[in-house]
């Protein structure tokens, strides 16, 4: 059993506060991401779970637990850092040994077992070849595994990632992304992993928790924060080329609803409609939230509920082109896969695919969803 | 080869002369500087220890006599003069070792403190102990002597060693506490994470990466402890006398003879000397390690 | 605005080759990236360029005149560093300004044009705020972006970029590239830009040229080196994901020459049939694959012959990433979420017949 849950924790450096009524609740052999920019807020959330980091406010519990004021030796949590964080002066065996000898261990793991566990892990991890090897020795991806070896060989309740792939190239972090999500599965402990790639909170979160300066955004599934962001702020967040969020204005003409800008009408369903109606105030400013493989081009015909503009920019990335249009000194991001044949300055109509549209109140960011 | 390829690499040779004719000049001008500043540094040290082998004739002839017959002569005319020779060299080693590993334990542990932990006021104290080094030690060795009458301390070791703590403790300090901020707290995070109390991380992680420091540290203590003169010359009388304190009783107020202070001066330098060269690696790579950031 | 011409060029540091004797041709008004992992020689190619770093054989041209012994300031190159060099005492706008001030051509700009230039670049690059601070007060990101607008207000010859976006975040340098490319297509500037990031290289450019090793692997346009590597490290640089790899031998005893692998046999489609010829049975080959041309299924069918394992599944919202196992290997496959049918168990895959690759295996060259 090793349930957590954050109780309106805050975590203030002086005058500067890093983390602001943050609760969250993660279920028994639950997958959690904690996904922000840098300077969110991320990293002090963990080191407050590990207990490197002293609480200013709140409570944190373990099961049923206040862990508080609890030393981090008795935590029973495992850590992996974003910059390793390997013992330099011991070969990567020792490294990996060092928790099981540690004296509050040291009498379940006779000198044997000790050796059985860390030759276990090491091949799992595929680090068996490197053993003898110093930190210094190794490749940064080498490291990383490492680092994960000697968190992972005394089967901890609670595993704590730190960014760990953060610092890696880009094949290796979506090799390792990949094997990670493997190896998670057989793994009994829950698990809370910091980062700033939605790409790794998509694929390995059970549940993601997006964070911006202290302040929690959003909680939910991949699926939920990928097709029902809470704000713009996290639309913005998940998806690349990010989704586009357009300054547009609400009309209701003949019990219709549309929304328009310079360059454009758009009439909207009635799943909108509803949601506008319930949402009480009078809102009139809005930004349109369509992501870029939601875009088609009109081939010839003038369609209505279209957008035109010219294209900024193409970008080629072999199986797909990204194309940036400008619509009134805004650039919109579409996507056309294979071949295309545009140059810039090219006036182009865009067509939006109407039921993925989103509506983002513009005073304050929040989503219009039916309430 | 073509004309034009002959005449390009003529070209790309004749540059490539010109670049290493300029860093050999350069390389020139450093080492005879250096040579400069070895022989200004050296040569007393050189004139003390050869003198010592000298007899007092050869050792004022003007101009100096550069190749001679060594002579033991001013050495023993050195336990002659001063009985109490033998027991100033042991005293100055069990002197100096002792203090030397009661400040380094001592002072490393405050200095983790002050590195490691947010102590109200910790910013001051490490100013108050680095500034017991701004002012000459002859101004505490008034006071020091009341006390030690005081407390019946005077020409006995354990007041020495006391002494010798005292002064060298803020500067090991303050050396530690730079080698203990250059180990990652990380390190100490993840050990603590991994369920060693404090006491083993420091045991486990620290101390091991604190290690060239902390004999850095300790080579410097103890080059100043054996080098110590004011204190021990005050402090002590007879019994507990170490070598330097002892160096005075070769002046005399009529004359004074060179061959005889060359020598004991030799028996105190060369130990040093010795200690110095064999060290020399561990004080380097200790002072690039912590000593610069201060 | 010029060309630059590299023949022969060759640089060595102490005792190590680092650029070994590389012809190259960059046109006038073109963009071109160098390409290629950390130590292959791109960096030290354009700082030679540039005249920061002694030429050890060879030449360069630029717009037609041997630079060899130019010194650098009278080189008309504009470079953009990636640790940024930025003169610490001077504000942002002062930093942007300096170029423009130096003594050569003052005459060139007004006061009231030098303003107008820089205002335009720090709104492009999002640092009209910032003008006044120094750079102690700024964040990499913005440091990054103040060393390329130094580098862009100047009319250049040439403008030399040594990766000059890496320490921005991933949305930052998203657009910033947008923009540079923007900037050359309107002002038709000829670029030189080092970077590891393919991504850099392959939206921006007009030509890439892949170096590993000091060596130049290929040149061609985004297209040619995405379509048609050269070899076997081209075609594993360029792309994400990366291209799938999958080892086995020829057969040619029957009619048609089949890639023979542990688990199956694929007969090699005509296109490819003529460059096998001349090999015998046995030969070493590498079939190379990229994750978009990699069809699945979840039955058996002519299109997907090939058996497999679903060894992990990834949903990353607007693509699917699926890791399948088959003989051994892992091969990735990008399809779109809504077509997934299964996230694990036995799946049939097959390959886009003119999108396959065959690689000699002991040469890495392309067949």
């Amino acid at each position: 059993m090793s349930k957590i849950f954050l109780e309106h924790v805050v975590k203030k450096y002086g005058y500067i506060t890093a983390l602001n009524d943050l609760s969250l609740e993660c279920q028994d052999r639950e997958f959690v991401v904690i996904l922000g920019p840098s300077g969110a807020g991320k990293t002090s959330t963990l080191r407050m779970i590990a207990g490197v980091e002293a609480i200013t406010s709140g409570n944190i519990w373990f099961d049923d637990q206040l862990v508080n004021e609890m030393p981090p030796g008795e935590r029973e949590t495992a850590m992996v850092f974003e910059n390793y964080n390997l013992y330099p002066h011991m070969t990567v065996f020792d490294n990996l040994a060092y928790p099981l000898r540690v004296p509050k261990r040291a009498a379940s793991y006779a000198k044997e077992d000790v050796t059985e566990q860390v030759h276990r892990i090491a091949n799992m991890l595929g680090i068996d070849t490197l053993l003898n090897r110093m930190p210094d020795q190794l490749s940064g991806g080498q490291k990383q595994r490492v680092s994960l070896g000697r968190a992972m060989v005394r089967m901890p309740k609670v595993f704590l990632l730190d960014e760990p792939i953060a610092h890696l190239d880009a094949k290796l972090r979506h090799q390792l992304r990949a094997e990670f999500k493997r190896l998670s599965r057989e793994f009994n402990s829950t698990i809370i992993y910091v980062t700033h790639d939605y790409k790794e909170a998509l694929s390995l979160g059970d549940k993601v928790a997006i964070i911006k300066k202290g302040e929690l955004q959003q909680v939910g599934t991949p699926e939920q924060i990928f097709s029902e962001p809470a704000n713009t702020f996290v639309a913005d967040m998940i998806g690349e080329p990010a989704m586009n969020l357009i300054p547009a204005k609400l009309l209701i003409e003949q019990e219709r609803l549309f929304c328009t800008a310079k360059g454009f009408k758009i009439e909207l369903g009635d799943y909108e409609r509803q949601a506008v109606l319930s949402c009480g105030k009078n809102v009139s400013q809005v930004y349109i939230g369509i992501r870029p493989m939601y875009l088609s081009i009109a081939n010839g015909s003038e369609n209505k509920d279209a957008i035109s503009g010219e294209i900024y920019i193409t970008e080629p990335l072999g199986y797909k082109t990204q194309i940036s249009v400008q619509i009134n000194k805004q650039l919109f991001y579409v996507i056309v896969t294979g071949d295309y044949s545009y140059s810039i300055g090219d006036k182009i109509v865009l067509i939006p695919n109407k039921q993925k549209i989103l509506l983002f109140d513009r005073e304050n960011g929040r989503r219009i969803t039916i309430v | 080869m073509s004309y034009t390829m002959y005449k390009r690499t003529l070209n790309a040779n004749r540059e490539k002369v010109h670049i290493i004719a300029g860093k050999r000049l350069m390389n020139m001008v450093s080492m005879i500087a250096l040579l400069v500043a070895a022989i200004i540094a050296l040569f007393p040290i050189y004139w003390v220890i050869v003198s010592a082998f000298k007899t007092e004739k050869e050792v004022f002839i003007m101009p100096p006599v550069w190749i001679f017959v060594p002579t033991m002569q001013a050495f023993k005319k050195v336990f002659e003069m001063s009985s109490n020779f033998g027991r100033c060299m042991t005293n100055s080693i069990i002197v100096t070792v002792i203090s030397v590993i009661l400040t380094t334990i001592i002072g490393s542990m405050a200095a983790y403190g002050l590195a490691r932990f947010r102590l109200k006021g910790s910013k001051d104290i490490s100013f108050y102990m680095l500034s017991t080094r701004f002012a000459p030690a002859i101004g505490f060795v008034i006071p020091f002597y009341l006390i030690y009458m005081r407390f019946g301390l005077i020409d006995t070791r354990l007041g020495l060693i006391l002494a010798n703590i005292t002064i060298n403790l803020s500067f090991t300090v303050w050396m530690m506490k730079g080698v203990f901020e250059e180990i990652p707290v990380a390190l100490e995070e993840a050990a603590l994470i991994d369920g060693m109390p404090r006491f083993g991380v420091i045991r486990t992680i620290t101390l091991p990466l604190a290690r060239p420091g902390i004999v850095a540290t300790a080579i410097f203590s103890t080059i100043m402890c054996w080098n110590e003169f004011v204190f021990a010359f005050t402090l002590t009388q007879f019994n507990a006398r170490t070598l330097p304190a002892e160096m005075p009783r070769f002046l005399s107020a009529n004359n004074i003879q060179w061959d005889v202070l060359s020598a004991a001066g030799t028996l105190v330098i060369v130990p040093m000397l010795i200690f110095a060269f064999f060290v020399q690696r561990y004080l380097i790579r200790g002072l690039t390690l912590g000593a610069v950031k201060g | 605005m010029a060309d630059v011409v590299l023949r022969d060029l060759v640089k060595m540091y102490e005792s190590t080759l680092a650029v070994k004797s590389i012809n190259f041709e960059c046109k006038d008004g073109e963009f071109v990236a160098f390409l290629g992992p950390s130590g292959c020689g791109k960096s030290s190619t354009l700082r030679m360029i540039a005249g920061l770093e002694e030429i050890t054989d060879g030449e360069i041209f630029i717009d037609g005149k041997r630079v060899n012994d130019i010194h650098t300031s009278k080189r008309d190159v504009a470079m953009a560093f990636e640790n940024y060099a930025l003169y610490p005492s001077m504000t942002v706008y002062d930093n942007m300004a300096f170029p423009l001030r130096a003594k050569c051509r003052a005459k060139d700009y007004s006061v009231g044009d030098i303003d107008r230039i820089i205002k335009e670049m720090a709104e492009v690059l999002g640092l009209d705020d910032v003008l006044d601070s120094y750079p102690s007060q700024l964040s990499g990101g913005q440091m990054q972006r103040v060393s390329l607008g130094r580098a862009l207000v100047r009319k250049a010859k040439v403008y030399l970029l040594d990766e000059p976006i890496s320490h921005l975040d991933a949305r930052q340098q998203a657009d910033i590239r947008r923009h540079l490319k923007r900037i050359h297509k309107v002002y038709n500037s000829t670029i030189m830009y080092v970077t590891h990031d393919q991504q850099e290289a392959m939206t921006m450019a007009d030509r890439i040229a892949v170096m590993n090793n000091g060596e130049l692997q290929q040149v061609g346009t985004p297209k040619e080196v995405f379509d048609k590597p050269a070899n076997i490290f081209v075609a594993d640089f360029i792309g994400e994901p990366a291209v799938n790899f999958l080892s086995g031998t020829l057969n040619v005893n029957q009619e048609i020459p089949v890639f023979h692998c542990q688990v199956f046999d694929y007969p090699l489609p005509a296109r490819l049939r003529p460059a096998v010829r001349t090999l015998a049975t046995g030969h070493e080959l590498v079939l190379g694959i990229r994750p978009m041309y990699v069809r699945v299924s979840n039955v058996k069918h002519d299109d997907c012959p090939i058996g497999g394992t679903i060894y992990i599944y990834e949903n990353l919202g607007e693509e699917a990433l699926l890791t399948i196992k088959i003989c051994d290997e892992l091969i990735r496959v990008i399809v779109t979420p809504e077509r997934v049918l299964q996230t694990e168990g036995a799946v049939w895959v097959g390959f886009s017949e003119q999108n396959l690759h065959l690689f000699d295996k002991r040469t890495g060259q392309s067949l």
